[in-house]
């Protein structure tokens, strides 16, 4: 069976497109141009030009044209790493293992709250459903580009155990596992991370910035941390839009880099910078 | 400020849908119902359903109206585990088989091809050297699950892993397989996920929609020997309306590293 018209069109365009024979920024033909150079009808040549959109190829300037969109360079958020020495997200150590990528990382201060636990929430972190809560919620930027939503969530008797630093708005600069572990000796050991996948919220469509249509969907972690007595110490949900975010897992030995990156996806940064 | 009248009928809508006064499945009212009940024009309540619709909360099925949409129970696929312990085909097998659901793969398409420059790097072969691919559908169920492809470098057979190249599955998995028929250990992996659009082939065997609302997920794992030697690349496609992912570091409590 032989293709429509309209994705023989797109498909040609896509090929130039991923060649390089239509760079990044690059404009299309006009649509006239295409409909002549194709030999195609008005409503054929637009049926392929949305093809290419609803890919996240091209986008359409009103009044200007048609062009091919600029990939935004992935950030690879590597979610196996050693769970005693992460940052936990906050402070210096999160810049850090950003910085380390050359990149600059920007966080807001933290939004906190006292909050009561849905029935999932409680159950992640062992509390009774409706048991307050501290959250630390966080906007993240890396280059100034919107890269995640992150929202901590701490049982409230770390408080009552000396971490009361939780509470207060200023970043935890040296991290919150270390700070737990300095405040109260609660040592991370280990964590379980859900990924899934699901299309954007208002509030995340509008901070992201993604397109109104929904194609673009976001990826949610949900980290649950323990102690080394297997009690949960904190749950972390992390928002990260799909068009800029991939993630590296690694189990047992591996080379430790990936063998000479060809391209600037092959960075990696904590999961903890998540 | 006050959101405008089709913000206000999707958030209703919205706030039924998950209240379960909607449940799932269930068919909504009528665009002219609608328009009634909201005291609201065609457009309006056209935008309403185009804003649920985006949000992956309602599907429009042609002639027949608006649903809410039917939720799969979602698989979760743990991608950590003992490396030496099987391949991801037994892995996914023993999960499925765990949580009392019926999984079934198709016999594998078995081809011999070149190597291209991203292929090539993933294994550290060299470009152009031939490769062994080894492609199968999975089924949960009955419903497309997975895309699965590995590939080895064609080496592996000569040097005596000849079930590589026949288009059986190989029931032990390949990693045990590796092991008794070539002495290859895999030590360690790495996975790369990333989320994108479905191609045309994607979208047909999941049966998704046309308009890339559904996204995929694509992890590509390599398998390191002892030596730190890529040996196989396996990419794995899936459904992102099916899915979930599980990575569990260091010792997380019993209990909860298992299949929820």
């Amino acid at each position: 069976m032989t293709d429509p018209m309209y994705r023989q069109i797109a498909e040609d365009l896509r090929r130039q497109i991923e060649a390089g024979e239509l760079g990044p920024r690059a404009q299309l033909r006009t649509e006239l141009e295409l409909r002549e150079k194709y030999n195609a009808s008005r409503n054929t040549v637009r049926d392929a030009i949305k093809w290419l959109i609803t890919r996240g190829l091209v986008e359409t300037r009103p009044g200007q044209g048609t062009f091919v969109v600029e990939k935004i360079m992935p950030f690879i958020t590597n979610l196996t790493d050693d769970p005693r020495t992460a940052s936990g997200g906050e402070g210096d150590t999160y810049t850090q293992e950003v910085t380390a990528k050359l990149r600059t990382p920007h966080s807001n201060s933290p939004q906190v709250g006292v909050q009561n636990t849905d029935s999932v929430m409680a159950s992640e972190l062992h509390l009774d459903t409706g048991a307050s809560v501290v959250s630390r919620h966080q906007e993240r930027f890396i280059d100034g580009t919107p890269w995640c939503l992150q929202t901590s969530f701490y049982p409230m008797r770390l408080l009552q155990q000396g971490a009361v630093r939780l509470l207060e708005a200023p970043n935890i600069e040296e991290g919150t596992v270390a700070y737990l572990r300095e405040s109260c000796g609660i040592e991370q050991t280990s964590y379980r991370d859900i990924l899934t996948v699901r299309a954007p919220d208002e509030n995340e469509t509008r901070f992201f910035r993604l397109p109104d249509d929904g194609r673009v969907s976001v990826i949610e972690t949900r980290r649950t941390a323990f102690d080394e007595a297997g009690n949960p110490i904190r749950a972390t949900v992390t928002v990260y839009p799909a068009d800029r975010n991939q993630f590296a897992i690694e189990v047992g030995p591996v080379p430790s880099a990936l063998p000479a990156p060809s391209e600037a996806g092959s960075e990696s940064a904590s999961a903890e910078a998540s | 400020m006050v959101d405008p009248m089709y913000r206000q009928i999707a958030e209703d809508l919205r706030r039924q849908i998950e209240a379960g006064e909607l449940a799932h499945g269930a068919k909504l009212r009528t665009e002219l119902e609608l328009r009634e009940k909201y005291n609201a024009s065609r457009n309006t309540v056209r935008d309403a359903i185009k804003l649920l619709t985006t949000r992956g909360l309602v599907e429009t099925r042609p002639g027949q109206g608006t649903f809410v949409v039917q939720k799969i129970v979602p698989f979760i696929t743990t991608l950590t585990g003992d490396p030496g312990a099987g391949s991801d085909g037994d892995i996914y097998r023993n999960e499925v088989k765990a949580t009392r659901r019926i999984p079934d793969a198709s016999v594998p398409r078995v081809e011999i091809q070149q190597a291209g420059s991203s292929l090539a790097e993933e294994l550290r072969a060299d470009e152009g050297s031939t490769v062994v691919s080894r492609h199968q559908e999975r089924h949960i169920d009955g419903t497309p699950w997975s895309l699965q492809t590995s590939f080895y470098p064609l080496i592996l057979v000569q040097r005596g892993a000849t079930r590589l190249i026949e288009a059986d599955d190989i029931q032990q998995g390949s990693v045990e397989y590796l092991g008794e028929s070539i002495g290859i250990k895999q030590v360690g992996y790495r996975d790369t996920v990333k989320v994108r659009p479905p191609d045309a082939i994607e979208a047909r065997f999941f049966g998704l929609a046309d308009d890339g609302r559904v996204s995929v997920i694509e992890i590509r794992r390599t398998a390191f020997d002892e030596g730190g030697e890529p040996f196989s690349l396996t990419v794995r496609v899936y459904s992102a309306d099916r899915n979930q992912f599980a990575v569990n570091v260091g010792s997380v409590p019993v209990g909860i590293s298992e299949v929820s």
